[in-house]
């Protein structure tokens, strides 16, 4: 047998484990969907009769401090904290963390909010970069602002934990803008089960081009830029076709950093978020997954599907990357410090699904894909290559990812319909078409390059300039 | 294989049309029922504006379903927004119209779990008497917010009348959080002593806890007896909920009644010395006073914070307890009074009222504590007040 020969069965081989894998990815998408489709009748169902007003008179409804890590956000940082003191909730305290910003961005806050030091006891349960100062509102009686030696957003968050004074922590990003009733909605589960409900979290969805007021969402809208119109779709896919489904068999591996509300014992029982990570957000939710699986406690960790957050979605090409690049390699910290749980009965679904499904799809999936999309072209100059197959399986992949994005599409308006205009939806749908084209592919692509090239260990900001929330509807300030 | 694919391709095609077509089509109807509703909406909101003003009914009971549920959304809202006479026109309007008894259907005829809890949870919104006696049935519904559901809308409807029946028949379930009944009980406007006695004699100590914080909350100091007998118990959960209790009632003047709340300070659990600190808040004498500053001291955090935070609220002479704590020989309890008192200093211009009584010697503890920390920054700052 020559090298060509071996070449060929090579290739013939990888083809064929290719197709597999397609069929096995495509058929968990559709387990995965059918199961968010029912926990989201069921959430809408339900939600009909909450009493969401009652609730939130409630004399019983729980305390919660909100944490809101900020490193160089000097053009959104007021906004947010404003849009979080008008939030539908009676007892909360937002606790700022600078986390050594280079920029203005304490300033703006000490003008503002005419912030003065306090000399405050810091619980210090979770260790922590040194904490410089600690402010209060002279107009704000709930709002905290620490200002402390950069560490990492997780460091960051590590330190709004230890000063938290509520039981339930809630992390939201500077950038981020939650709706009015969010975080009652998101709360709900700890009220309904508070033994078992350990952590929650929300929808996040692009806000570029949206019409912001004073940090309040005023009027979605679709981004006019293709990038940030290609992430809605994949935003709506991520969280109403696949978290929604993952959390109804309590295997949910990621509650997104922009948005989720935690009890703060069990951070601290894990140890707080890990600071030498990226994916801090994804890195805790597997701790908690892990410790609490371990001690055989019966816990639950949902995701509320109209619980929304808005969030600036990068719209630079350079920004983008380097966002995929971060978020992969968050991934890849995560699975390498849980390894254990890969294939572990004694981790349940979270050990034979969830983790499973992240490893092999979500970690090695993109350089699989990028070496199928090689071996075509490797197929090409062997002379193997059957053009019609390839074009009709690259069809069918397509079409698999049209049918994922529209279903996406179509639960978000069964559901929510956050969009007014009908042009909006048959825009969706057209970029639900169009990602399959260059979208898609550069996304397998970054990816499989952040994998290939990986460096454990690192605890830095991402460096995505998201721009501002604009007040006029315009385009993003970048 | 290839045959396999293309039949594969064909079917994608077909759904993926399938679902755009269908979205599309919903998200039209939507828009345009979203129209229809608007004028239907517009018209029944006349017609329930000329009731409420004197006028005669004006909608027949034999209205479509669908403008049944559109009235029923209207009469709910309203109800929300007014009291007295007029919540009682609306119900009235609700009977005449038909929306009650059409609800009472969904109720009792509906073979979903969730139509029924939202019939349950509309009819208690709607607070009709004719529903009692069907949304009573449901209490014995085996779906737990079927049960919940019926159960909140009863209290809603006839407020403490069925109350112990209804928490009765929620504790069997043994699904619901205690807050979860609480919030119940707190939609009950009267006096429910009378009704809870049954559950503060309980054997169950779950019966009893809710008794106790439900009637603390609503300050009924007939509650005394039970917090002196219950504060005896062992039962951890049982302790705390009398401690609450007494936080709602505050200090009723009986000296034996504090020293028998003292008895808890050595408790074991932590969260039953906070909740004493807490209660600590509602006694402003001087051995309550010294009580929190040794409950600042305790081995756990959360009881020396809640005792300094009380200590606070014992106006001046609760300050200058905390500023004498800028001595102690406990590192917390020092650093937690300096918090607060900075905090004071800074916000509230402790410092300018010169009218205190013991001005001169909270001045010194302070100027003391500064020089001893070094705090450099804020002795310049309290230099320049008392310049």
């Amino acid at each position: 047998m020559n090298w060509k020969t071996i070449l060929i069965n090579f290739i013939n081989g990888y083809n064929y484990f290719i197709i597999f894998y397609f069929l096995v990815l495509n058929i968990i998408y559709v387990i995965v969907l059918l199961l968010s489709i029912k926990g989201l009748y069921y959430y809408l169902k339900r939600s009909q009769y909450e009493g969401y007003s009652d609730l939130l008179s409630s004399s019983f409804l729980p305390g919660i401090s909100i944490l809101v890590p900020c490193y160089n956000e000097e053009n959104t940082i007021v906004d947010n904290v404003k849009s979080l003191l008008h939030l539908e909730y009676n007892d909360t305290e937002i606790i700022v963390i600078n986390d050594g910003s280079t920029d203005q961005s304490l300033e703006h806050l000490k003008e503002e909010f005419n912030l003065h030091e306090i000399d405050r006891v810091y619980k210090k349960q979770i260790e922590t970069q040194a904490i410089n100062d600690i402010y209060l509102s002279a107009t704000i009686p709930n709002l905290v602002v620490i200002d402390k030696e950069n560490g990492g957003k997780a460091d960051a968050l590590n330190a709004g934990v230890n000063i938290a004074e509520y039981d339930l922590v809630t992390a939201i990003d500077a950038d981020s803008i939650l709706e009015t009733d969010s975080l009652l909605k998101v709360v709900i589960p700890f009220i309904e089960n508070p033994k078992e409900v350990v952590a929650t979290g929300g929808i996040v969805r692009i806000a570029n081009n949206s019409k912001v007021d004073r940090g309040f969402m005023e009027e979605p809208k679709l981004p006019k830029a293709d990038l940030p119109r290609f992430q809605v779709v994949e935003y709506l896919r991520a969280f109403l076709t696949s978290r929604v489904g993952w959390g109804e068999i309590n295997s949910l591996l990621i509650v997104s950093g922009a948005f989720g509300v935690f009890k703060k014992d069990i951070v601290a029982q894990v140890g707080g978020y890990t600071a030498k990570t990226i994916g801090e957000d994804m890195e805790l939710i597997i701790k908690i997954h892990r410790y609490l699986r371990e001690e055989e406690q019966d816990y639950q960790i949902p995701l509320v599907s109209d619980a929304t957050c808005w969030t600036q979605g990068p719209s630079d090409f350079k920004s983008f990357v380097g966002q995929r690049k971060r978020w992969q390699r968050g991934l890849m910290d995560s699975i390498i410090n849980h390894w254990k749980l890969l294939f572990n009965p004694n981790y349940g679904t979270v050990g034979m699904f969830a983790f499973p499904y992240y490893v092999i799809f979500e970690m090695f999936g993109p350089l699989l894909e990028f070496l199928g999309y090689c071996s075509i072209g490797a197929a090409y100059f062997l002379g193997i290559l059957n053009p019609s197959f390839v074009l009709i399986f690259f069809l069918l992949a397509v079409l698999y990812g049209v049918f994922i994005s529209t279903s996406a599409i179509g639960v978000e308006a069964y559901a929510e319909q956050r969009y007014d205009s009908i042009l909006d939806y048959i825009r969706l749908f057209l970029y639900g078409v169009l990602e399959n084209f260059g979208y898609r592919q550069l996304n397998t692509i970054i990816r499989a390059f952040s994998l290939i090239g990986y460096t454990p260990g690192s605890n830095e900001w991402g460096t995505i300039d998201k721009g501002k929330f604009d007040n006029d509807n315009s385009d993003v300030e970048l | 294989m290839i045959e396999l694919v293309i039949n594969g391709v064909y079917i994608l095609a077909i759904i993926s049309a399938m679902i755009f077509f269908i979205l599309l089509a919903k998200i039209i109807y939507d828009k345009v029922e979203d129209y229809r509703n608007e004028k239907l909406i517009a018209e029944l909101k006349n017609k329930i504006n000329h009731y409420l003003s004197g006028g005669k009914v004006d909608i027949s009971p034999q209205i479509s379903a669908k403008k049944k549920r559109l009235l029923e959304g209207i009469l709910i809202n309203y109800s929300k927004q007014v009291r007295g006479e007029t919540k009682k026109q609306l119900q009235e309007l609700a009977e005449k119209t038909g929306v009650i008894d059409f609800k009472v259907q969904h109720l009792v005829n509906s073979n979903q779990w969730w139509k029924k809890s939202e019939a349950a949870y509309m009819l208690g919104e709607l607070g009709s008497d004719r529903a009692i006696d069907a949304l009573l049935d449901f209490l014995e519904a085996e779906n737990s917010d079927i049960r919940y559901q019926s159960a909140l809308a009863i209290v809603k409807i006839s407020g403490s009348e069925y109350l112990e029946l209804a928490i009765t028949k929620l504790l069997e379930l043994d699904v619901y959080p205690r807050d979860t009944i609480l919030r119940l009980i707190e939609e009950v406007d009267e006096e429910i002593y009378e009704k809870m006695q049954p559950l503060l004699r309980a054997e169950e100590i779950e019966k009893r806890i809710i008794a106790l914080r439900s009637l603390g909350l609503k300050q009924d100091f007939r509650l005394l007896q039970w917090i002196k007998e219950y504060l005896k118990s062992e039962d951890e959960d049982l302790v705390k909920a009398c401690l609450q209790a007494a936080y709602q009632l505050g200090d009723i003047g009986d000296d034996s009644y504090f020293q028998l709340l003292l008895t808890t300070k050595n408790n074991s659990s932590f969260q039953v010395r906070a909740n004493l600190a807490q209660v600590l808040e509602k006694f402003r004498t001087e051995q309550s006073r010294l009580e929190l500053q040794e409950l600042m001291t305790d081995s756990h955090w959360k009881v020396r914070y809640t005792a300094a935070e009380s200590l606070l609220k014992h106006g001046e002479k609760g300050v200058l307890a905390l500023s004498q704590q800028l001595h102690s020989s406990d590192q917390f309890a020092q650093d937690m009074a300096w918090q607060i008192l900075h905090q004071e200093i800074t916000f509230d211009s402790l410092l300018n009222n010169e009218e205190l009584d013991n001005y001169q010697q909270l001045i010194d503890n302070i100027s003391q504590y500064l020089e001893m920390t070094n705090k450099e920054g804020v002795k310049c700052e309290l230099e320049d007040y008392l310049n």
